[in-house]
């Protein structure tokens, strides 16, 4: 042991005069030096060449794999993912698809982590994102791309649609691609729920009324929920889409905040705490712990039903202030090490026999985003043949609600400000 | 009487962790003073001011710190407790196997557990349905993500009692304790008097420095926290993950404010323990 | 095997092991009973007590070859095997040269990761590692958990070195031994008992770890805890019972062993302790 009165060299650093000391102190500057010099300076350009044919990008694919990152937290579509969609592509084209579980926020972070080590050859070939995300990533030329050109399965895209071509007000501009559309709806279990509040007052008095027996998660479900309430304390939804209007952000955000604070006591658990994402808030609503649920994707109550994670009485509606209608995308990292390989995935992914698979709301209950008008009779006749939905409005009829999404910024403060505002102030 | 050679190849070995360590506490605090980052600004002090400012770090470590003093001293307990019913029921082979079962559960499993027994929808309501205690799992009280760590501290009250216990046993077989309470069962004490007042102490003065160790280790716990801890504050190692994640990328220095404190909090509470350790060899 | 000597008083019985049975059974129905019940079947809806629709499919789907969790369990078994065998053999070296140290900072670093928490450690590391190319990769996660696994090893080694091993070491000096000879009359017979339970302790640590693959691994490494995490990220409970049995395989049939060996883990606790004080 040592005496203790020799405290004051610097940590790390042994006094020179020690040969060990001297053995370790050049070792750890030689490794500084080291970890310092194995940075890889030849960065690839984020462009995806177009002149590679799309035949070579399928011979050069084969054989090789594609790392997907997704949000996993749904069983059915890790599922569908993991079987259907990883033996289809192992056949058609030879890759093999692994998965990395990763939220947007997580997905940002690392590719952020990726670019500030100069890391040119990175981890993962395909992210599946929405708008914030998508938003970020672009912040900080993150994406590799224009490439949707480049798929032979855009063509059949409904670009003219809105709610496709623009994620969170942002025009993709090739740089993701759209894979499904899905709007939210709210899930109420019939069998308590006699009618559910079409209105925000009839929401605010329902809860009231029903103490304990509303709540949202404090995940990418919840906050869509809430921007959807952003826009109804405005009286100016326009000062949310290209440009943030920050006067009206400050006003409506506020006025949001003020609402939850005056139900939180009447909230789940009295507002102290929100289920961390959807899978739990559905598990609460089997349960019988609350009387409503959420979904971003309007397909999902037939789906969760079958498989036993909503109750046989769960029921999806859109309220009368309409919900938020989005698309979700795939894009691919500017790091990606097998761009080609990625691309023949998404392409996969757009295809009408994928996407048709993935509309089964016995399998996904996602919407497609291909103009149905440009497929052939045959597929037309096939998508049109998915069997209804039992338990959920058409598609028609939840369009009629939907809002568009707002500026990408918007989900950002949101997320921020419920941490802010009501996680971590106390009621 | 060390050769040269071990001497090279140990402190080059020794260097992996040391630079590992230094590197990334160097990349935590240039990162906090904006002098790295894709959006790095230069130097500045506007990231750690904002974090003493905004409190949040204050409060997870203070949330860290009582829950874990709480974990360290409900554990002690338990094992004072096992380590009497070992004594003056005779509890044996049994309890050394439960206590070795309990230790080869990794956290994680044990949060999963806590969820799995505690939460509203988890075994113990649906026994109390069937039993009538309750009719839905809104009536059981809330332990999971609760306001007051309860789950929190169950969970980590079993990742580290079978620890503490186990070490005791083996304080106990080594210092052969078993005599000095006997003997004073013989002259007349009760079993737990004996335990209380003569194994104990001894017990005490032995496990003080592991007892700092099991505080240390629940302060950064992470899995337990994660799964079954509150929203907020949060407990110092979700705090930081959480937030090397969160939303605003201008906000991500913040992180490594965080990061860093805890690294220099960590390393500080280990310089006092040595330096408190070597002193008290000094006067020995 | 006992641990405590028990309590003999002249002209009383010997009691039976009753209380230690209770406990035993305790433990047994708090740990493993719902992890088995959980992983008997899929599916547990409120408020049934048994799973919707019992059977072992989950059990022959995680140990079909195709199955992620096999894959997964392979992952982590090489990982576990690696960073145990780099770990001891870097910790036996390390404990060589930090005993012939004099500066006490290379003892406080054996010891900062003890108590340093491996997912912040991770996410601080990630930058080195990315720079290095070792992110994503399993050597990358093999380093970083070395840097942890082989202080931990250092620290119970070091304990060998008392002035009775440093007086042969001089005696074998002396009569003109070389630094084989020390390493073979002097070091091997003082850790030939103890390498067996830094092997299986820095296995076990490898085993558990979910923060620093997780980070260091990126999504690519994927082990039997991050498997479990994703199950229960997803709210899968019934596969994440199958993923938790598993992942508390090894660690209970390291336990028997540790048994046998006298119960040294906690005695690596008594190694650390008697470092720091």
């Amino acid at each position: 042991m040592q005496h203790p009165h020799n405290t004051h060299e610097p940590v790390i650093f042994l006094p020179a005069v020690s040969p060990c000391g001297l053995v370790l102190r050049v070792a750890i500057l030689l490794m500084l030096h080291s970890l310092n010099g194995c940075e890889e300076t030849d960065r690839q350009p984020a462009a995806i060449s177009p002149s590679v044919k799309w035949a070579d990008r399928v011979s050069q694919s084969r054989g090789t794999t594609v790392q997907l990152a997704m949000w996993d937290g749904d069983a059915s579509i890790n599922q569908w993912m993991r079987e259907s969609v990883r033996s289809s592509l192992r056949e058609h084209y030879g890759i093999e698809l692994k998965f990395s579980g990763l939220r947007g926020h997580q997905l940002v972070s690392r590719l952020m982590s990726d670019l500030e080590a100069n890391r040119v050859t990175g981890d993962l070939d395909l992210v599946w994102i929405n708008g914030e995300t998508f938003y970020q990533l672009r912040k900080i030329n993150a994406l590799a791309g224009p490439f949707t050109e480049l798929l032979p399965n855009a063509r059949l895209i409904d670009w003219q649609d809105p709610f496709i071509s623009q994620d969170f007000q942002q025009p993709v501009d090739g740089f993701e691609c759209p894979w499904g559309t899905v709007q939210m709806t709210i899930i109420y279990n019939e069998s308590t729920v006699a009618i559910p509040p079409r209105t925000l007052k009839e929401l605010e008095d329902w809860i009231r009324q029903h103490p304990g027996r509303f709540t949202f998660d404090c995940s990418f479900t919840g906050m869509t929920f809430l921007k959807s309430l952003l826009l109804q304390f405005s009286e100016a939804p326009e000062a949310f889409a290209t440009t943030l209007n920050e006067s009206e952000w400050d006003r409506c955000s506020n006025a949001l905040w003020s609402w939850i604070r005056k139900l939180r006591p009447h909230l789940w658990r009295e507002g102290r705490v929100f289920p961390d994402d959807v899978a739990q808030l559905h598990h609460l609503l089997n349960s019988g712990e609350v009387d409503f649920s959420m979904s971003n994707n309007d397909g999902e109550v037939d789906n969760k039903i079958r498989q036993g994670i909503l109750p046989p009485a769960a029921r999806a509606y859109v309220p009368d202030w309409g919900t938020i209608r989005n698309t979700h995308y795939l894009g691919i990292p500017v790091n990606a090490p097998n761009r080609n390989a990625a691309m023949l995935v998404i392409n996969h992914l757009i295809s009408p026999a994928a996407q048709l698979e993935k509309m089964n709301p016995s399998i996904w209950g996602d919407g497609t985003v291909l103009d149905l008008d440009l497929l052939s009779a045959e597929w037309q006749q096939k998508f049109r043949g998915i069997p209804g939905r039992e338990r959920a409005p058409s598609r028609t009829e939840l369009r009629k609600h939907a809002l568009m999404e707002p500026n990408a910024e918007v989900m950002i403060r949101i997320h921020e400000g419920f941490r802010r505002e009501i996680l971590e102030s106390p009621q | 009487m060390v050769g040269p050679l071990e001497k090279i190849l140990g402190g080059l070995l020794l260097a992996i962790p040391a630079v590992l360590f230094l590197r990334m506490f160097l990349h935590g605090l240039q990162y906090s003073l904006g002098l790295k980052g894709l959006l790095q600004s230069g130097w500045t002090t506007t990231h750690w001011e904002a974090v003493f400012r905004s409190g949040v770090l204050l409060e997870s470590m203070a949330l860290s710190a009582v829950t874990a003093l709480i974990v360290t001293m409900l554990s002690l307990v338990g094992a004072i407790v096992l380590i009497g019913t070992r004594f003056c029921y005779g509890a044996g082979k049994s309890l050394e196997a439960a206590l070795l079962l309990a230790l080869s559960t990794p956290a994680i499993v044990m949060a999963m557990l806590t969820r799995l027994w505690l939460e509203p929808g988890g075994l113990i309501a649906r026994m109390l349905f069937w039993t009538g205690g309750i009719s839905s799992p809104a009536e059981f009280p809330v332990l999971i993500n609760d306001p007051y760590s309860l789950g929190l501290i169950l969970c980590g009250v079993f990742c580290s009692l079978p620890f503490l216990a186990l070490f005791f046993l083996r304080v106990w077989e080594a210092n052969a304790l078993h005599r000095y309470v006997s003997t004073a069962v013989l002259l007349g004490a009760s079993p737990w008097q004996a335990v209380w007042r003569i194994a104990l102490p001894m017990l005490w003065n032995r496990s003080r420095t592991l007892l700092v160790l099991i505080f240390l280790w629940n302060f950064s716990a992470w899995e337990g926290p994660l799964l079954v801890g509150q929203q907020s504050p949060r407990m110092i190692s979700v705090l930081i993950a959480d937030s090397t994640g969160e939303f605003s990328l201008a906000d991500r220095p913040r992180s490594f404010t965080y990061s860093t404190t805890y690294f220099v909090l960590a390393a500080a509470g280990l310089a006092v323990l040595t330096r408190r350790g070597r002193h008290h060899v000094c006067r020995d | 095997m006992s641990v405590v000597t028990e309590l003999h008083i002249p002209g009383k019985r010997q009691k039976p092991d009753t209380s230690g049975i209770v406990i035993l059974l305790t433990v047994v129905m708090l740990i493993l009973a719902p992890l088995l019940l959980l992983s008997g079947g899929t599916g547990w809806t409120w408020p049934a007590l048994v799973p919707d629709r019992p059977g072992g499919m989950l059990w022959s789907a995680a140990l079909s070859p195709d199955n992620e969790l096999f894959g997964a369990m392979l992952t982590s078994l090489l990982l576990a095997g690696v960073t145990s065998i780099t770990g001891t053999v870097s910790g036996l070296l390390i404990s060589r040269a930090t005993a012939a140290f004099s500066n006490p900072v290379p003892r406080m670093l054996l010891l900062f990761p003890w108590i340093v928490s491996p997912v912040v450690a991770g996410i601080s590391m990630y930058d080195q590692l990315a720079r290095a190319g070792l992110a994503g990769q399993m050597s990358g996660v093999v380093l970083a958990q070395l840097a942890f696994a082989a202080p931990l090893s250092a620290v119970v080694f070091q304990n060998l070195w008392s002035n009775r091993t440093r007086a042969m070491t001089r005696l074998v000096r002396d009569l003109g031994g070389s630094t084989t000879a020390v390493w073979r009359h002097v070091v091997w017979p003082a850790v030939r008992r103890i390498i067996p339970v830094c092997l299986l302790q820095t296995a076990l640590f490898s085993w558990l770890d979910y923060g620093l693959v997780s980070t260091i691994g990126g999504g690519r490494v994927e082990t039997v805890t991050v498997r479990l995490f994703a199950l229960l990220r997803e709210g899968g409970m019934n596969q994440a019972a199958v993923a938790a049995l598993i992942l508390m395989t090894p660690p209970l049939l390291l336990a028997v062993p540790l048994a046998i060996l006298r119960l040294q883990l906690p005695d690596h606790v008594a190694g650390v302790s008697r470092e720091i004080s």
